[in-house]
């Protein structure tokens, strides 16, 4: 479970991508490790997607997978929500108010963050639209 | 002036990790589970390694480590990496 032996934690981002110069100096010894630029392309399109998104965790826990992502918990077809509870009925997204599972309480977000927030909403709290789905990011035209 | 809350690993022990490309699986010692983790979600949890941190410390030190446009606002992304870490008892509230 500890193999770190080839990849560790102190690995950037950018080490599992591959850099260009470690690409052009491997010539024809490309191994398996080093990152094309078309995967390089790929992978960084991923990233920017995958933040624009609702963050993917899958649990083992005695060889069962449970999947954290709410969009998958949310779909009836799922396996894993037909063993959990029914979700609690939204919260009205106010400081104090509790949070879901899963989620920081807004008072929380705000402070994480060290904002503060007005009765009005404040125009440099970002979480104002915390319950509404991100747009859609256009991959081709950041 | 309101006080910036700082999270950190729940295990002091650290976490243990296996890396591929673009996924990683993490072994929590002290809930004993399992998590497979995408590139951005493994770098927000890394960041914490280190030490603990505000909201917008792992924002900087995703950006850098994922090559993001400085200007990329990972604020919203990061507070809901943290209710799923805290959920799934990965991190918690430092004492201030």
């Amino acid at each position: 479970m500890t193999d770190n032996s080839q990849l560790n934690s102190n690995m950037t981002a950018s080490d599992l991508i591959g850099s260009p110069s470690a690409n052009e100096n491997a010539g024809s010894q490309t191994t398996a490790y080093v990152a094309t630029e078309s995967n390089r392309r790929e992978r960084r399109l991923l990233i920017r997607a995958a933040v624009a998104s609702v963050p993917v965790v899958l649990t083992f826990t005695a060889g069962k997978a449970r999947a954290q992502d709410a969009s998958v918990k949310d779909s009836a077809a799922s396996p894993a929500a037909q063993d959990e509870p029914p979700m609690a009925p939204a919260q009205d997204n106010k400081l104090g108010a509790p949070a879901e599972d899963g989620e920081l309480t807004p008072a929380e977000k705000l402070e994480t963050f060290g904002l503060q927030r007005t009765d009005s909403g404040s125009s440099e709290d970002p979480f104002r639209d915390l319950d509404t789905v991100s747009e859609p990011v256009d991959l081709n035209n950041p | 002036m309101t006080p910036t809350l700082k999270w950190r690993l729940t295990s002091e022990s650290g976490l243990r990790w296996r890396h591929w490309a673009d996924r990683s699986l993490v072994f929590n010692p002290v809930s004993g589970d399992t998590h497979m983790l995408d590139i951005t979600a493994r770098t927000g949890l890394a960041s914490l390694e280190a030490g603990p941190k505000s909201g917008e410390e792992m924002c900087q030190h995703m950006l850098a480590e994922l090559g993001l446009d400085p200007g990329t606002d990972l604020r919203l992304y990061v507070a809901r990496l943290l209710g799923h870490f805290r959920e799934l008892g990965l991190v918690e509230k430092a004492p201030s």
